[in-house]
């Protein structure tokens, strides 16, 4: 067989690529998002403690706040699923 | 350990999850991100997806045709529990968007919060991804994967232990890769052909070289003799995977994937899309109503100074990226919390799901919630005229509010 037949097979079986790639997106994905919410959150903490009557209004702000947050990871896994199982 | 009751507790649960994981372990789970079609209706398929809104549909009015069946001044039952539910949104419309505009923004807030909670929390119930017809596998119909259901009373079960057969797709093309184009000299038509029938042929014997080895059926694959592509070989293999599915019928089994009856509403991404598609209509909407149609485009297209012109534009992208964001928050999250349970259920059969139910509750609500907010804020800032004085009246609208709103929560 010449290369030139070999070369398209060898670029379609290596699957092993494709879940390293899934693995990257949802990994660098998730990064970000992590460090957003424990910002948030220590933040939102600080803020308890200084002044813990505005207790609801904190703490409905900080979920508000972490889902815009975890929305990005969420956008990786949709990504690294698509990946993984649909292409 | 502090008592015998609490260490024969964790020694049971220790003991339930080796049994679970040694004896009742499932097969591997099959991620669909695709709604399963039940049945195509003319043009329309009725996909499950849409089947579990429907039930959700139901579950509303006939919660609302209760609630409101007799009023009562001083609620009680289910009437009280709605009414709490409604009082506690319509409080935070009104805190957030004023009293005339959130007097007018709360029933589209509050129906996209009950459609998409409700749905998030019916998606847990035992029978939504567990009961459906089986879709066959066989050299026409075929699938990457397939389960081997065993057949009793009419029920099909997934046999624990029983483990997924994966067919190579790529070793299938590949085997048939040299019929895709036409040589120069050869006829087009036969060579389509031809194609067709490797691939038919390599995937009967996908099928049964995986059931020889897993189900211990006699497929009689290995007596076909020629090259892929010749019709009489391809036609043996075919023959071969047939009475290879025969054989293991014969047994009481079934060879293929569940296609569920209900599956969680928002896994299929058409129904996150409508509803963010709904909900911008309603944001333009009230901000066109609100602004007047030439106010409201103003907002978009700038002519006033360049800079302006260009945060126009960067405004209008904004509006359409909040669509994909809306759709994709919602749709990901649903899934994700499926393949969380499906995976934490393959792994472990027993008790380990259980805190992640525990958590698709949480995160069902707090979707919902967001999806209803995040409809509720973007509507406040349409019907804000743009510039400078917007973060003047968020000021207002948080001090007024609670104050013009103490006497109402007092009564």
């Amino acid at each position: 067989m010449d290369i030139a037949a070999i070369l398209p097979l060898l670029a379609f079986t290596d699957a092993g690529l494709k879940y390293i790639g899934a693995g990257i997106a949802i990994g660098l994905g998730g990064l970000a998002p992590a460090l957003a919410i424990g910002m948030l959150t220590g933040k939102a903490m600080e803020a308890l403690g200084r002044n813990p009557e505005a207790q609801p209004v904190i703490q409905t702000n900080m979920i508000l706040g972490i889902a815009f947050a975890e929305a990005i990871a969420i956008y990786a896994l949709v990504v690294a699923v698509m990946i993984g199982f649909v292409f | 350990m502090k008592s015998p009751k609490t260490f024969a507790i964790v020694v049971g649960a220790v003991v339930l999850m080796l049994v679970g994981l040694l004896f009742f372990r499932g097969p591997k789970p099959v991620i669909e991100i695709k709604a399963e079609t039940i049945i195509d209706i003319g043009p329309f398929p009725l996909v499950n997806t849409y089947v579990a809104s429907l039930l959700v549909v139901i579950v509303l009015i006939t919660v609302a045709f209760l609630a409101t069946r007799k009023i009562n001044l001083i609620p009680s039952g289910l009437q009280n529990v709605v009414e709490a539910v409604m009082e506690a949104l319509y409080n935070i419309c009104i805190n957030t968007a004023g009293e005339k505009n959130g007097r007018r923004f709360f029933p589209v807030i509050m129906t996209i919060f009950t459609f998409i909670w409700i749905a998030n929390w019916m998606a847990l119930l035992p029978f939504f991804n567990a009961i459906g017809t089986v879709e066959k596998v066989n050299a026409e119909e075929f699938h990457n994967q397939a389960i081997v259901f065993s057949d009793t009373a009419g029920i099909s079960l997934i046999k624990s232990n029983q483990k997924l057969l994966e067919f190579d797709k790529v070793k299938i093309t590949a085997a048939c890769a040299v019929f895709e184009t036409a040589k120069p000299g050869e006829d087009a038509a036969t060579v389509e052909k031809q194609h067709e029938s490797c691939i038919s042929g390599q995937r009967g014997l996908a099928i049964a070289t995986k059931l020889d080895q897993k189900e211990g059926t006699d497929s009689g694959a290995g007596a076909c003799h020629g090259a892929p592509g010749e019709a009489e070989y391809d036609e043996c293999l075919v023959h071969a995977s047939d009475k290879a599915i025969e054989e293991i019928e014969a047994d009481g089994k079934r060879l293929g994937l569940l296609v569920p009856y209900f599956r969680s509403m928002n896994t299929d991404i058409n129904s996150p899309l409508s509803i963010a598609i709904m909900a911008m209509i309603f944001i333009e909407f009230w901000g066109i109503t609100t602004l007047g149609v030439f106010k409201y485009a103003g907002k978009f297209f700038n002519v006033s100074s360049p800079i302006n012109f260009f945060v126009g534009i960067l405004e209008f992208i904004a509006e359409l990226a909040r669509l994909i964001s809306f759709t994709f928050r919602l749709f990901g999250n649903m899934l994700a919390g499926e393949i969380l349970l499906l995976v934490m259920t393959f792994l472990i059969p027993f008790l380990v799901a259980l805190p992640f139910y525990g958590l698709e509750t949480f995160v069902g609500i707090i979707q919902a919630f967001v999806f209803a907010m995040l409809t509720l804020v973007f509507g406040v800032l349409a019907v804000s005229a743009h510039g400078d004085h917007e973060e003047d009246e968020h000021g207002e609208d948080g001090e007024h509010a609670p104050a013009g709103h103490a006497p109402a929560a007092a009564h």
